[in-house]
This record gives structure tokens, C-alpha cells and sequence, in this order.
């Protein structure tokens, strides 16, 4: 974490003019499923869904009772397709992006980040299957801070690995998926003390988040005001600070156009020749 | 009292019965004997089937989040696409098995494997929500002339797939692992389910992405998509 200055969200001095602001103190809470989706069947009696909003909630009361912001993908039951939690995030342009979920197999807190490969190049712009890859670099950073709040403040043993869960491969933020399963002794995930250790952790780690990333604008100034560069200074908000940092400068999303006219196979039919072109508009 | 005629001709009836079943069971032993007694043991149809060969699966297990080559002794077909199927459905195969360490349902999973050579060149058609076509590499992993395999699932699989994001990317490597093993020539997979496109798998691991084709074995913690 050393180098939090080259995973800082945003783009160089550079891509100012273009990139829009990160929003410092936004922090984006999805809880997985809901609604039509129950996630999976966690015992008997309980949904995934449900177990999911229930530590989204406590983490959102604490993480607004530590001075930040909080949007959350939804608050009750509703169903969210993947397209709106993605186009929710990355129209608030949080500072970190963390996904929740969890299950009934496997052992203590699964940390993932997406599995696309990090695009380091400067695009002109990001497709929207796949804006995550210019992200992932900072992803990484964000896992990372929270696998060390897991491991020292929870005290569990958490497990990182790489998967592309909708929506993560379509966010523009630092964007991490928590899943987490139950420990021994039979504690399931939906276990309120279980939860309260998590939470604890995960608040911990995006206010250190958090304090990294303003230090690391402040840091950017000064270094900018040295260099007598007249760029430095131009914002005097106190919420949404320009982008800083020297990380490749962040294009714009390219959306497609709507899924009804451009389903997802969409774009497997345009990468494939004609072949098995009544298989693939199948699925059209 | 049964006259003794009558007895004689009863048993006479019995021996005759006794006899014709005899005559009977040896005509059909010979029957046998010629169809297969030749030492020649060409089927009717073609056989799908050659002699065992080794091949490598990417074996997962859920205990420590692992996916592991393993070596096994399996008879495949010659041609290409079927011989990838069979492989995937020896593999999934396996983890319907009992002890299995990464426990799917049984029942039919692969319905078939296409392989493709790409002859689109990067830049395709033109479509307005496609950026500069010299970046679209992320996306269309392959270029032109690169492989890309679709895998066919069929929705009884995917339907009774466990729900969950470590056991279903664990699913999704080990055959990416494995097919990448037997096609090294593909570059590119991608999921279809039922012949149409489907979000996830379960509800969490990606179906609508390509997935670069790497050895995702002994690197559990490790992204698929490193080392391209
Ligand atoms: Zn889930």
C-alpha cells in the first residue's frame, strides 16, 4: 500500500478538463440480489438476499456515523437489474465500490475483485462490459486494505480471489465483492455478531481508504503548487475533489444502447462469424 | 382313473415338448456362437470413442478455493468440438461422483462445444457504441485468425448449479483450465446456456463475458485473465 499514490482513483493532471470528479466522501453499497432474485438459499428459513441487505444496512449506519455517505444499489426488497447498480455507481462517481454477499459453503470472508485484466493504456473510451479493467489496479489497493482490516481488526481469515459477478466488470470506481460464508463452530453469515466483527472491519478499512485518498490529493497539491503549476487549487468544494494522482487518465464510459434493441449477445454476435448464427440470435 | 392311452399320449406330448426345446435352445446357442464367436467385434455404428489416452483436468475444490491438474486415463473422440465435449462432461462428471470436493448435481451439463476461428477483423462492423476499434482488445479478446470455443451448457446444469460466487467461478475455471489443456490452439471462451446467452451462471459468476483461455490451475488466487 505504499504506492496508494499510483492506485488513486482519477486520472493525471492531464485528463482534468474530461474526467469527472470522484466524489471523495461516497462510498457505494450493493447488496446483492433482492426482489425477483433471491440469491442463494441459505438455510431453511433464509435467502441470500435478505442476509445481504441486513450487513449492507449496519454497514451503511456505520459508515454514515463516521462522517460518510453511503448509496446504496437498494434499501428494501426491491429487484435491481445489474445494469442499474452499475449505472447508479458510476453516475455518483464513488471513491470505492464494495458489493455484498453471502453463502452457506466455504469457510470466513471471500474478497474478490473482478477478473478482467488491468488495462493500463489510456482509452479513448471504456465499453461498459468491461470499464472495470481500467480499474482494477485500484481495486486491487482497496482489496487489499480490506483484507487487512478482516485479518487484524475481525480477526478471520480471508480468502482474495478474482471473478467477474455482474456488476462489477461494468463499475467505474474501486470495486470490491465481499462474500462472505460462515467460520467454524457453525456461525452462519447471517449471525449478528458474525456480521458486527465485518462490519467493524470493513468500516475501518474505507475510512482508512478514505484518509489515503484525501492525503493523497493533498500531497498531489502541494507537489502542484511547488511546481508553480496554475492548475493546482481549482476546486474549493469540500465533497467532490478533481481527480488527482498519477493513474492513467480515465475516458469516458461508452454505454450500449438499450438491452432491448442490443441484448447481451450482442456482443458475442459481433465478435463471431456467420456459423452459428441461428444457435447465438437465439439468444437474441 | 385316467385310461392308459390317454397316459401314453400325455407323456408321449411331453417328451415331443422336451425335445423341441432342446432343438430350440442349441439353434440359438449356435445363433450366438456365429454372431460372435468370429473374433470380430465391429459395431453397427461408428465408435465414439478411441482407446484411453491421458488428458489433464483442472480438478476444483471448494475446501481451499484450489483448482488442480490432474492427470486421468479417458477415451475421446478425434474430432475437435466432440472431443471437448466429452472431455467437459468427464469432468463434471467426476464432481457429481460421490466424495466429489466440489459437489455439482449429476445429469447432462456440456450439450456441445463449438470451435470457431475468428475472421472478423478487429475493427468489425461499424457500430456507434463501439469505441476505437484499435482498443477493443479487453473486449474481443481474440483478433482475427485467433480460436474462440463456446461451451454449450445445458439449463438443467446451470438451473441446479449451487448458487454462490466461490463455487461458481471455482466451476467456470476448472473448465476454462481444462479446455484450455486440450485446445491449446483456442484463445477465447465463451458460455452459452441452452444455445442463448444467460447473465450468470447461478445468479453470480459472469456467462456473458469472454474468458481468456489460461492454465488456471495451482493458482487459485490468482485472475484468469493475467497472463494472456
Ligand atoms: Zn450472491
Amino acid at each position: 500500500m505504499a504506492a496508494f499514490g499510483l492506485m488513486l482513483p482519477g486520472g493525471g493532471l492531464a485528463a482534468q478538463q474530461t474526467t469527472p470528479s470522484v466524489n471523495y466522501n461516497l462510498v457505494f453499497l450493493d447488496a446483492g440480489h433482492g426482489g425477483s432474485d433471491p440469491g442463494a438459499h441459505l438455510s431453511d428459513k433464509e435467502v441470500e438476499k435478505d442476509v445481504n441487505l441486513t450487513l449492507a444496512s449496519k454497514l451503511k449506519g456505520m459508515l454514515s456515523a463516521k462522517g460518510l455517505s453511503v448509496l446504496s444499489s437498494r434499501d428494501g426488497d426491491q429487484t435491481v437489474t445489474s445494469e442499474q447498480r452499475a449505472d447508479m455507481a458510476n453516475h455518483a462517481r464513488p471513491l470505492a465500490c464494495l458489493l455484498v454477499h453471502t453463502t452457506s459453503s466455504g469457510a470466513g470472508p471471500y474478497v474478490t475483485v473482478s477478473g478482467l485484466a488491468p488495462e493500463t493504456g489510456a482509452l479513448p473510451a471504456l465499453p461498459w462490459e468491461t470499464a472495470q479493467a481500467s480499474y482494477v489496479t485500484e481495486s486491487l489497493g482497496l482489496e487489499s486494505v480490506i483484507v487487512d482490516a478482516l485479518t487484524n481488526v475481525a480477526k478471520l481469515k480471508p480468502v482474495v480471489l478474482r471473478a467477474s459477478v455482474p456488476p462489477i466488470d461494468s463499475l467505474t470506481c474501486p470495486a470490491v465483492l465481499l462474500e462472505l460464508a460462515p467460520i467454524s463452530g457453525g456461525t452462519a453469515a447471517s449471525d449478528a455478531d458474525y456480521q458486527q466483527r465485518v462490519a467493524d472491519a470493513l468500516t475501518q478499512a474505507l475510512v482508512a481508504w478514505h484518509t489515503q485518498a484525501l492525503d493523497a490529493v493533498a500531497k498531489a497539491k502541494a507537489a502542484a503548487l511547488a511546481a508553480k503549476t496554475p492548475q493546482a487549487g481549482s476546486d474549493g468544494g469540500k465533497g467532490a475533489i478533481p481527480n488527482s494522482g498519477t493513474g492513467a487518465p480515465k475516458p469516458r464510459v461508452v454505454k450500449p444502447a438499450p438491452r432491448v434493441a442490443a441484448p447481451p449477445g450482442g456482443a458475442a454476435r459481433m465478435a463471431l462469424p456467420a456459423e452459428p448464427a441461428g444457435l447465438l440470435e437465439a439468444g437474441g | 382313473m385316467i385310461p392308459r392311452y390317454q397316459r401314453v399320449l400325455f407323456w408321449s406330448l411331453v417328451g415331443c415338448i422336451l425335445l423341441m426345446l432342446l432343438f430350440l435352445l442349441r439353434g440359438c446357442e449356435q445363433a450366438h456362437k456365429r454372431l460372435t464367436g468370429k473374433g470380430d467385434p465391429t459395431p453397427l455404428t461408428a465408435p465414439i470413442a478411441t482407446a484411453l489416452e491421458t488428458v489433464t483436468l483442472d480438478l476444483a475444490s471448494d475446501g481451499d478455493t484450489s483448482i488442480t491438474p490432474t492427470q486421468r486415463q479417458v477415451a475421446l473422440p478425434e474430432e475437435p468440438t466432440l472431443r471437448a465435449r466429452a472431455l467437459l462432461e468427464h469432468l463434471l462428471g467426476l464432481y457429481a461422483a460421490p466424495g466429489s470436493a466440489h459437489p455439482l448435481e449429476s445429469g447432462p451439463a456440456i450439450d456441445s462445444v463449438f470451435v470457431l476461428t475468428l475472421t472478423m477483423a478487429p475493427g468489425g462492423p461499424p457500430d456507434a457504441n463501439r469505441p476505437d476499434p484499435n482498443h477493443l482488445d479487453s473486449f474481443f479478446g481474440s483478433h482475427a485468425g485467433g480460436q474462440v470455443a463456446i461451451v454449450n451448457l445445458h439449463g438443467g446444469f446451470a438451473d441446479q448449479h449451487p448458487s454462490g460466487v466461490v463455487v461458481e467461478a471455482l466451476t467456470l475455471q476448472s473448465i476454462i483450465g481444462t479446455l484450455h489443456a486440450a485446445l491449446p490452439g483456442v484463445e477465447e471462451i465463451r458460455f452459452l446456456v441452452d444455445g442463448r446467452t444467460r447473465e450468470t451462471l447461478a445468479g453470480h459468476a459472469s456467462l456473458l463475458r469472454a474468458y481468456p483461455a489460461v492454465d488456471t490451475g495451482n493458482r487459485p488466487l490468482v485472475p484468469l485473465s493475467d497472463e494472456k
